[in-house]
């Protein structure tokens, strides 16, 4: 024990020294002795002991992917990917800072850097006592006067940019939040809107992008000519915000937006505009999605489908014609049906309104009335609509969403699909034989 | 948010060959069965033919169920905290289709052998047309976890790289584990495999039509092959050869008390989709027939079609019925009695095996227990 402990007690003496205490390196023995024997790990033992007899705070030494809100004195070897000066009015003075991107090993986060450190895009910096705060609704690392930036030899740190910055990154792939998004969409649509800041009215561009994987709304703060319906453009650094549940693609001052050499032509988008369904596998570890299609079964119609009532103020689901906002109203029929469509890789909820209820099940909602009855036996629709229904194969579309009560997909259209079972059954028989003749124990069957 | 569990689709032949449950953490984690495919069911979806019903005991009000797919029968027990179920099922007339979304069960008696059960959260009559697709879509997932557990053992890799490796190939995560849990797991895992392929196909070719695919091993022959090991004075073994054996890998399942019906498993023969095989069907201007049966004893949640007209049906079916009705003391007849004496009357083990289907599937008889027929 004692010759692990005395490089320890080494250490802490000399940090100790640069701030000009001494202390008995008995006293720091013992003490670190004890804590350790606490099992308290060593490093924070070595904390508590500069902070106890040197008011010496220790950074925290962290990864880019492991900041989280409201850490301070923290430590981050990173390359700076991206930075941009900006002025901004703080206290009613004008003062330039630094906004940028910085990458490590395990990913990227905006920065902001309060003071001018000289800092340039592809330095790699040590920073010290710097601190996270949300921005826009993810981490973003800050450092001012009182953080320290150490410039580092910049060939020696290489690895660092092992994460392939350059090779652009798939529609279906983006996360919310992603800071420095790099990739290549053809531009579906997209039209000029004036909306209103808190700076006054401005112009934006949104649209629909899309590429191999996916489609995604997109918003531009910024006007580009090249965001025009049927152009491929190569973005960098962009960023991902969620709206409405969406990932959206956001373009701002400092996103490039170029004229792409390669465009992406029909065929390659083609599963994306033909609506080829996606194993709910794949799509339920997406954060969201735009104008996905999907297939499964329906293995559950959940409570609450059917003829319901909604408040005519706010359109809020009543019973007993009670709002809890508005009181006593005079409810709306309304009808919708929420089930559970799943395809044996994945599951998720679905959601019809009135004309998609109409659609699978035929029930306008006065046909629905007369099922209910004269004393509105709503549980008596639910039941026939369960019936109808559950065990059903169909395919639907819509944006999907995750929240609080899990992956929800709101559609837009839904159909039952049939298939011809002994054609269906023929080519995988043929698929299963070929693959035992051929090449045994390969499927090479077709998981997108 | 805590995620939903997806309805795994195996089919009853890979369900009731599974034995491994496990849970992680504490009491309220989930329970899953991983399979020999690594499939790591906590929730299954399943379409098939209600064979059976039964009230278990008086006072507690417990249903047992047996739905049967082709390449055995699925277990469900619906108690007292599934009322629905137990409502739902206790209105059936046996022979129908089935949708159930159920919880995987085990019942482990003492002497250490594991039987599978499904335990209901919802269930609806449903059609053949539902039912093919669920063999088709349940086919094509099977073999695809078939194929990934074979890459897994072939690899030679452990732990995480086996992980990622599955996962690069195309596998969920929780795929992955259960193949890793899985392969650990089972022993004889590539001769079950190779059994299960067989059994796949063979429930995919009897959905083809037979002249597309003769597969002499399949079907209510197959069925009665099965039932006649267990007697072998019967004459029909000589004549199927077996596309592969059941007891090749059923090395430790004998049947359970509570469900005498284990095995084997010639439930499938209720299987009307399966008549397409029958010669008499070939014969007939209307390939579709069998599915028209099975359509007429679905509850009308789609619309009937004409059934086959009365003249042209084959007189061998109506021997078979009218012999199974004569020798009927009861309780049915066996199904090993019944090919004996057709045989007797002139008919050959093909066309009684045509002749059983058809009814089946025309819902004349049913099949009150293994290996016993019984007009409706």
């Amino acid at each position: 024990m004692e010759v692990k402990i005395a490089p320890h007690v080494d250490e802490i003496i000399r940090a100790l020294g640069t701030t000009g205490t001494t202390v008995n390196q008995a006293i720091i023995k013992e003490e670190l002795a004890r804590l350790l024997e606490f099992k308290v790990p060593v490093e924070e033992a070595k904390r508590s002991l500069l902070k106890k007899y040197g008011n010496i705070d220790l950074p925290s030494v962290k990864k880019l992917s492991e900041l989280g809100a409201g850490e301070r004195n923290i430590e981050v070897t990173a390359r700076i990917l991206e930075i941009n000066t900006k002025v901004v009015g703080i206290k009613e003075q004008e003062r330039t800072i630094f906004m940028g991107t910085m990458v490590d090993e395990t990913g990227a986060r905006s920065f902001t850097a309060w003071e001018d450190f000289g800092l340039e895009k592809g330095d790699v910096v040590k920073v010290t006592n710097a601190y996270v705060r949300m921005w826009q609704g993810m981490p973003e690392i800050n450092f001012g006067a009182r953080s320290k930036v150490e410039k580092l030899d910049s060939s020696a740190l290489e690895p660092l940019l092992s994460k392939d910055l350059e090779r652009p990154v798939l529609l279906a792939e983006l996360k919310e939040g992603e800071p420095a998004v790099h990739t290549v969409i053809r531009i579906m649509e997209s039209a000029q809107r004036e909306i209103n800041t808190k700076n006054g009215p401005r112009t934006i561009v949104t649209g629909t992008a899309i590429d191999s994987t996916a489609k995604l709304p997109f918003t531009s703060w910024v006007l580009s000519p090249e965001l025009t319906a049927g152009n491929t453009v190569e973005i960098k650094n962009a960023y991902m915000r969620s709206w409405q549940g969406i990932p959206t693609i956001n373009m701002g001052e400092f996103t490039s937006v170029s004229h792409s050499e390669t465009p992406i032509d029909d065929s390659d988008i083609a599963r994306v505009m033909d609506h080829v369904p996606i194993r709910l596998d794949k799509i339920t570890d997406r954060d969201g999605a735009f104008d996905v299609s999907i297939e499964g079964n329906i293995i559950s119609v959940r409570p609450g489908s059917g003829l319901i009532t909604r408040c005519p103020e706010c359109n809020r689901v009543i019973q007993k014609n009670i709002c809890r906002v508005h009181g006593l109203v005079k409810g709306r029929n309304d009808m919708r049906i929420k089930y559970i469509l799943d395809d044996g890789t994945g599951a998720l909820t679905v959601v019809l309104g009135a004309d998609l209820t109409q659609k699978v099940t035929g029930y306008s909602i006065e046909k629905a009335r007369e099922v209910a009855g004269a004393d509105m036996n709503l549980s008596a629709v639910e039941e026939k609509i369960r019936g109808k229904l559950m065990g059903l194969s169909m395919r639907m579309r819509g944006n999907m969403t995750k929240g609080e009560y899990g992956i929800t997909l709101v559609a837009s259209d839904v159909e039952v699909t049939e298939i011809n079972p002994a054609a269906a059954a023929a080519d995988l028989v043929k698929e299963i034989e070929g693959a035992i003749h051929h090449s045994p124990g390969q499927g090479d069957s077709d998981l997108w | 948010m805590v995620e939903r569990e997806v309805a795994w689709r195996v089919f009853a032949h890979e369900f009731i060959h599974s034995d491994y449950f496990f849970h992680d953490g504490d009491e309220f984690s989930p329970n899953y069965l991983v399979t020999p495919t690594g499939a790591r069911v906590n929730r299954l979806y399943f379409v098939g033919v209600l064979t059976e019903i039964d009230n278990l005991g008086a006072g507690e009000d417990m249903w047992r169920a047996r739905v049967s797919d082709p390449t055995g029968a699925f277990s469900v027990y619906a108690g007292q905290y599934q009322p629905q179920a137990s409502v739902f099922l206790s209105g059936l007339d046996v022979p129908c289709f089935v949708a159930i979304t159920g919880k995987a069960r085990t019942y482990e008696p003492e002497d250490g052998t594991i039987y599978t059960s499904v335990r209901p959260e919802e269930l609806n009559t449903a059609n053949d047309s539902i039912r093919d697709r669920w063999i088709v879509d349940t086919a094509r997932l099977t073999y695809e976890r078939i194929g990934l557990v074979r890459s897994a053992m072939d690899s030679g890799l452990k732990g995480d790289e086996l992980t990622d490796m599955l996962v690069q190939s195309g596998a969920s995560p929780k795929l992955a584990n259960g193949i890793l849990r899985a392969v650990s797991h089972y022993t004889d895992l590539d001769k079950y495999l190779n059994t299960l392929s067989g059994v796949i196909v063979d429930a995919l070719k009897n959905l083809t039509s037979a002249d597309q695919y003769p597969s002499p091993g399949t079907g209510i022959s197959h069925a009665m092959e099965e039932v006649a090991r267990s007697k072998p004075a019967d004459a029909m073994v000589k004549e199927t050869p077996a596309r592969y054996s059941i007891e090749d890998t059923q090395p430790a399942q004998s049947p359970e008390p509570a469900q005498p019906t284990q095995s084997p498993q010639p439930a499938r023969s209720t299987e009307p989709a399966q008549s397409t095989q029958s010669p008499h069907i070939v014969q007939s201007t209307e390939p579709e027939n069998a599915r028209v049966a099975g359509k007429e004893i679905d509850d009308g949640t789609t619309d009937s079609e004409p059934a086959r007209p009365e003249e042209d049906k084959p007189e061998p079916d109506e021997m078979v019925y009218e012999l199974m009705g004569i020798m009927d003391k009861g309780n049915g007849v066996p199904v090993t009695e019944l090919v004996d004496e057709s045989k007797r009357s002139g008919l050959t083990d093909e066309q009684v095996d045509g002749a059983v289907k058809t009814l089946m599937s025309e819902g004349r008889c049913y099949e009150p227990r293994i290996g016993v027929l019984r007009r409706v």
